[in-house]
């Protein structure tokens, strides 16, 4: 199918800020969760103007709240309260000091953010789309916000300017790994999803952004990640580096993703489509 | 209301006599002054495939939105411009929709497009005004060969029942396994798609 | 009246006909209280579309209000084809041309100029009637040569009437033949139901053509898919198929065909009244009558005619004379044509032949329906024939199922008017053909009169509704004759590209803005077709110029001072029974039969008073009265030397059903369903040549190259292409561009080096050409 630039950007950027919140939330934050959320919040901002772009009515956007049933909805619904609550975690110690309940707002807003991406994944899930007809999409889903967040928090470590606990980066390293496979059996799945809209994603026109996808979203952060073991003096920059590949990686596999979603053939019983020739 | 008293309206269309004419495409145009680049009735060709001059198939296909009994166009509409009307028809309340466009990627049967101008999403509306007149849709009321006809799939006196219980062994819903339950059946061709009699299981 | 509806909000309903294609479907017109035309859509009134109406009818709002149509008469200014003009009004267009026109007659006789028009729509009398009335001869400059005068004229020859047309009783047949005919696209409102209900009965369907893309041939019980043009190969196989497996109809054939009728072995001639006996009649034909043992007229009734006489006679001068049926004459000739042998020249395997000709000839009723594949052709005449022979045979001539008459198509003569005295003189026809049957000027010998002045100066061309720079063979050189030209006439809708070559351009009201009579193709009914909304602009319909124009050259040939006269006239001379007020208060009104739908009765309108396998007129004429299995004069066969360098052979002219011809490629939601001119050909010869789908490529044949996009299909034969013709037209709208001079017009490509010896018609459907791979920057 075409490739909806605007979601790309929008979903890659809520999977990097949401995951970056919620791993940071989980893992303990190195830096005060408020300044994560602040982070969070942008990205969001910049991924929800992006949504709001591709919308042909804009205007119209408060219409988005009215089919529970549609995980759209669900997903606009929950925008608010997720904004919100990460508001709430932004401004804590710097209008207000939130004490215990801290711990609180940042539950409430992890688990906002969570939901957030099931419904987004959720509404990727598509029957009519065979490439996208697999709990894969969901698990995806999580999995990039869980490997872009991982690797956000050991920027953190570095950025607030300590040593980076080991186990972190092996967190980090695990999930890449762990998102990377389920990625590879995303695309391997693709080769056979049937209804005659089988993608190999080695090929043209796919090719490039596979191998985007492949050196941005897996070799590169990997690469980093262990290279930080060996040079810990470039630790910061190879973090960083870690993180802005993994988001590109994110990106170009969404695009992957948008571009492998064929619509089911009316009759893939035939090699060839319907045509409109006269 | 009485389930039994309430109209289920649907369309047939027999692919044995569909010459891909394109006067139902014209016809749809015309009453619903549907804008150029939007297509909400297409006459697709599949084929002709195979071995001239003997071993070939081909028939045509006409495509439009097929009224589903369960959609996965309103399931996904977060505008909920999308809704069914209690007579069974899919229609999109303009002023509703967004353009999210979701439920084009959603609905399986290509029956959605995106209009550049109103920049809202649109279909066929099965021409609900004049169904409600009593009349058939302009596609099936000007088609040159009569293979479509519209009416109440629940009445079984109606146009459409008659057809569809004369020719059972031909009736087809393309893509069941969707769920989706299209109010379109199409009766399949009796030559010209081997292929697709032999995958769905009928000779 | 009846045909008019008044809607409560001061607008109406007008009942009227379509007049976008010959099938003329009753149309129902809505228009508003400012009288501007809002729909159309099929009125279920009419007993033949049933309320069908096709992509272009239903079109006729757009059609009607396109702003590109002309719109007021305009005169040259610059240069021929420059394209400069100045408005004038319709009096001093009328007065200029006649003027124009005296003047050529004064110099150069009346025969310096031609009349003509495109296709049937509506005018085919008065365009006939313009060229008689000028008194010497009457070119008639139109594609009648290739399209129906074919079908029609041989038809007459032999059953004295025309039912392969419009006669076609789909609806209860129980076989239906498209032999070359793709009616449920071209014809679609009136045959496709039809088609649709007998098949549902259980009715078998052959489909004899080239293409397996007819919209039929996927469903068809037999799709023969024979070599373009090998046409009459296929028919002697059946025909020897149905004689020698005694499937034809004794009955019929012995009694109301000319079967049995003798002739003199070697001469080919009817044995006749004066040839065995002294004072006998000379113009009587005889048979053997088993009954009498006698010989005796043909008319004779209560005769059992020997269908198989074979002997030699005792003529009257003394001599001896061998003798021979018609039916073993014929014999003689299809024998030759089993299934195997036609196999080699029609490339349909012979057991198709076989099981096809069955499937025909055993049906309790069938019809054929033969159309532009097998009359675009050099030899149509034979396929003509032999399909007509076929009809008689089966018996399914004016059986209910079959083939049967229609009433309109025997009453051109009175309304065209005689022609000219001098008309077999001055007629314009060259060693390439004689034309014999039809006795018009070839078009491709006037074009050349224009160029040359020989045999004698054309100077002028007078026509309604039509683009002969899309119609004709070989446009480059039309183009080079119209250039010659010191008057160029055209009326049309749209500023064509011969228009654009005239001298003056003439606006025609849209059928919605007209009144009209329908009749051709109505089948046995005559329709008023009135107009809905007023004409806009100056817009004047081509009647109403005919007769204008016609009144002020020769008011004795144009008495009537109005329209609603010539049409009094019309129903008069054609027996309908009523006036044009009374017709237009009720629509439609049934015509008379023919008498040969009762034919056990009336017989045959022809000499023999039967349906003639031989056809004496023919003999007459000086063609021959039998049918033969001729291939096309150009062809792989036949010039070997053309198709070693142009190997394929191209179908051109296959139709769309959302154009005509030429027509409505600027009306934007027709267009988006057509965007583009494709050559089709098959699989194998892009893979061969590289070629991939949608690729600009060349078609060359030896008259000419054009430009298309390519379109692979596995629908054909490796050896033939199809080849679409009419595109000239952009349309601004979509964006899509116009195609100049000729580049994607398919004519552009056909021969004009040969043609049909008896109807002139050139082999637009068997087209020696190749596909050319672009290079780089072409
Ligand atoms: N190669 C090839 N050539 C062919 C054919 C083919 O199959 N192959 N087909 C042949 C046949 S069968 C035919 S009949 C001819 C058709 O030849 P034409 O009749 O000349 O074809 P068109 O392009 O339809 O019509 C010419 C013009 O008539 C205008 N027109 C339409 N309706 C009206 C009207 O009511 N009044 C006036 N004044 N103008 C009107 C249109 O705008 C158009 O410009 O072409 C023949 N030429
Ligand atoms: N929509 C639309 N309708 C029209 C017209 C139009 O332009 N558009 N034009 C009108 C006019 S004037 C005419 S004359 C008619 C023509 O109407 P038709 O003759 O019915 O239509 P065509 O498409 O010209 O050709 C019919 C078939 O002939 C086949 N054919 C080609 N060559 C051969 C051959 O050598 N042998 C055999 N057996 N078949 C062959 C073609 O593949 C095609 O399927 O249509 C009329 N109706
Ligand atoms: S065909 Fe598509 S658009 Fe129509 S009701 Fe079904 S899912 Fe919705
Ligand atoms: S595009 Fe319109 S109709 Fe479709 S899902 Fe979005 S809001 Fe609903
Ligand atoms: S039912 Fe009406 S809206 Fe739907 S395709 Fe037919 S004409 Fe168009
Ligand atoms: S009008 Fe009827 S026959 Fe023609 S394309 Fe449409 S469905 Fe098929
Ligand atoms: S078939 Fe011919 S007459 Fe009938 S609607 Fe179409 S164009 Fe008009
Ligand atoms: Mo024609």
């Amino acid at each position: 199918m075409q490739i909806h630039w605007p979601l790309v950007v929008s979903t890659a950027c809520q999977r990097v800020g949401l995951g970056l919140f919620i791993c940071a939330f989980v893992m303990g934050s190195p830096v005060p969760l408020a300044v994560v959320a602040w982070v969070t919040l942008g990205l969001l901002a910049v991924g929800g103007i992006a949504s709001i772009f591709h919308l042909q009515r804009p205007q119209r956007f408060f219409n988005a709240f009215s089919n529970f049933k549609s995980h759209l909805t669900q997903e606009a619904f929950i925008t608010p309260f997720l904004g919100l609550a990460l508001l709430a975690c932004g401004l804590n110690g710097v209008l207000y000091d939130l004490g215990d309940a801290t711990f609180v707002v940042g539950l409430v807003a992890a688990v906002l953010a969570a939901a957030f991406l099931v419904c987004t994944g959720l509404a990727y899930q598509m029957g009519s789309r065979p490439a996208w007809n697999t709990p894969f999409v969901l698990a995806l889903f999580l999995l990039t916000a869980l490997e872009a967040g991982t690797i956000g928090v050991v920027v953190l470590w570095l950025v607030a300017g300590g040593l980076v606990p080991v186990a972190c980066v092996a967190v980090a390293l695990a999930a890449t790994v762990v998102c990377a496979l389920c990625q590879a059996a995303y695309v391997r799945r693709m080769r056979s999803v049937g209804y005659g809209v089988n993608v190999n994603a080695t090929e043209p026109p796919y090719r490039s952004v596979f191998i985007m996808w492949v050196v941005m979203g897996v070799a590169l952060p990997l690469v980093a990640l262990g290279l930080m073991f060996a040079m810990p003096a470039a630790a910061l920059v190879l973090a960083a580096l870690a993180w802005l590949s993994c988001a590109g990686g994110i990106a170009a596999w969404t695009v992957l993703f948008f571009k492998g979603a064929h619509k089911v053939k009316l009759f893939p019983m035939y090699p060839v489509d319907l045509n409109l020739d006269m | 209301m009485d389930s039994t008293s309430q109209k289920h309206y649907g369309m047939v269309i027999d692919l044995d006599k569909c010459t891909g004419c394109q006067a139902c495409a014209v016809a749809c145009k015309m009453e619903n002054d549907v804008d150029l680049g939007v297509f909400w009735e297409r006459v697709y060709r599949m084929g002709p495939i195979g071995q001239f001059p003997d071993q070939l198939e081909m028939f045509y296909f006409p495509n439009q939105c097929m009224h589903c009994e369960s959609p996965s166009c309103i399931s996904v509409c977060p505008t909920k411009a999308t809704y069914q009307t209690d007579d069974g028809i899919v229609l999109v309340d303009a002023n509703l929709c967004f353009g999210c466009q979701y439920c084009i990627w959603a609905c399986p049967y290509e029956a959605r497009t995106l209009n550049p101008n109103t920049k809202t999403v649109e279909k066929c509306i099965l021409c609900v005004h004049r169904l409600e007149q009593g009349e058939q849709p302009m596609c099936a009321y000007t088609c040159t060969t009569g293979c479509r006809v519209a009416g109440d799939m629940n009445d079984p006196d109606s146009e459409i029942s008659r057809i569809l219980a004369a020719n059972a062994d031909r009736v087809f819903r393309v893509h069941p396994e969707f769920g989706n339950q299209p109010s379109v059946v199409y009766l399949l061709p009796r030559k010209g798609a081997e292929t697709l009699c032999k995958s769905i299981g009928r000779s | 009246m009846d045909s008019v509806i008044p809607l409560p909000d001061g607008g109406k309903i007008v009942k009227t006909n379509c007049f976008e294609c010959h099938a003329k479907c009753g149309v129902l017109c809505e228009v508003d209280k400012d009288g501007e035309l809002v729909s159309v859509k099929g009125n279920p009134e009419d007993p033949r579309s049933e309320g069908r109406m096709c992509g272009k009818g239903l079109s006729a709002t757009r059609i009607l209000y396109d702003p590109d149509r002309l719109r007021w008469p305009l005169r040259r200014v610059g240069e021929r084809g420059e394209g400069k003009w100045e408005r004038i009004t319709w009096d001093e267009a009328l007065d200029w041309l006649q003027e124009r026109v005296e003047a050529l007659t004064e110099e150069y006789g009346a025969e310096t100029i031609a009349y003509g028009q495109g296709t049937g729509r509506g005018t085919n009398q008065w365009t006939g009637r313009a060229g008689n009335a000028g008194g010497r001869v009457h070119h008639s400059l139109s594609p009648g040569n290739i399209c129906l005068v074919p079908m029609m004229v041989q038809a007459f020859l032999q059953y004295g009437m025309f039912p392969t047309f419009d006669g076609c009783d789909f609806d209860n047949a129980d076989c239906i033949v498209f032999w070359g005919a793709n009616s449920v696209w071209t014809e679609p409102t009136y045959t496709s139901g039809q088609v649709g209900r007998s098949r549902d009965r259980g009715a078998k369907l052959i489909v004899i053509d080239p293409f397996f893309e007819h919209p039929l041939a996927a469903k068809a019980d037999h799709f023969v898919g024979l070599r373009p043009g090998s046409d009459p190969y296929l028919a002697m196989a059946w025909l020897n198929v149905i004689m020698n497996e005694d499937l034809y109809d004794h009955e019929f054939t012995q009694k109301f065909t000319n079967a049995p009728m003798l002739l003199i072995e070697g001469a080919n001639v009817p044995l006749n009244g004066a040839l065995v006996e002294e004072g006998g009649n000379p113009q009587s034909m005889l048979v053997f009558d088993k009954a009498s043992g006698q010989f005796v007229d043909i008319h004779t009734p209560g005769i059992d005619e020997d269908m198989n006489y074979h002997g030699l006679v005792q003529l009257a001068d003394g001599s001896q004379a061998p003798v021979t049926t018609v039916w073993s004459a014929l014999k003689q000739r299809v024998d030759e044509w089993t299934p195997e042998h036609a196999s080699e020249m029609c490339w349909v395997p012979a057991e198709v032949i076989r099981q096809s000709a069955r499937t025909y000839a055993t049906a309790p009723a069938a019809t054929i329906n033969v159309f532009q594949g097998i009359e675009e052709q050099t030899n149509c005449k034979d396929t003509l024939q032999l399909v007509n022979i076929l009809i008689a045979i089966c018996g399914n001539l004016e059986k209910k199922g079959g083939n049967l008459s229609m009433p309109f198509w025997n009453q051109m003569g009175p309304l065209t008017g005689a022609e000219p005295e001098t008309q077999k003189e001055l007629r314009i026809v060259n060693d390439k053909a004689s034309g014999s049957v039809y006795g018009i000027s070839n078009p491709t010998a006037v074009f050349e009169a224009m160029r040359t002045g020989k045999p004698y100066p054309v100077r002028g061309y007078i026509m309604v509704q039509g683009n002969p720079l899309s119609w004709s063979e070989n446009t480059a050189l039309v183009k080079e004759s119209l250039l010659c030209l010191d008057l160029l006439v055209c009326m049309d809708y749209y500023m064509s590209p011969t228009c654009e070559l005239a001298d003056l351009v003439l606006p025609s009201t849209h059928w919605t803005e007209r009144d009209y009579l329908a009749d051709e193709v109505c089948s046995e009914w005559v329709f008023g077709q009135q107009k809905a909304v007023e004409p806009l602009y100056e817009r004047k319909s081509d009647v109403w110029f005919w007769r204008e124009f016609g009144h002020r050259l020769n008011p004795e040939w144009w008495p009537w001072e109005t329209d609603e006269e010539l049409f009094d006239w019309q129903l008069e001379q054609t027996h309908a029974g009523v006036t044009w007020e009374e017709l237009k208060g009720k629509w439609i009104h049934h015509v008379p039969q023919m008498p040969s739908r009762d034919y056990r009765e009336h017989g045959f309108p022809t000499p023999s008073g039967r349906a003639e396998l031989y056809a004496v007129v023919e003999l007459i004429m000086g063609a021959d009265p039998l049918p033969a299995a001729n291939e096309p004069k150009e062809s792989v066969f036949s010039t070997p030397e053309i198709a070693a360098e142009y190997p394929l052979t191209g179908i051109t002219g296959r139709r769309y059903p959302i154009y005509y011809h030429s027509a409505y490629r600027g009306i934007p939601h027709l267009r988006e369903i057509v965007p583009e001119p494709q050559v089709i050909f098959h699989r194998s010869i892009a893979e061969k040549l590289g070629i991939d789908y949608a690729e600009w490529v060349w078609i060359e044949s030896p008259t000419g190259r054009i430009t298309m996009k390519a379109r692979p299909t596995d629908g054909l034969d490796p050896r033939v292409c199809v080849i679409p013709h009419g595109w000239w037209q952009g349309c601004a709208k979509l964006g899509l561009p116009g195609y100049p001079d000729g580049m994607s017009n398919a004519n552009t490509l056909t021969s004009d080096r040969v043609y049909n010896d008896e109807f002139l018609t050139p082999g637009l459907r068997s087209t020696l050409c190749r596909i050319v791979k672009k290079k780089g920057g072409e």
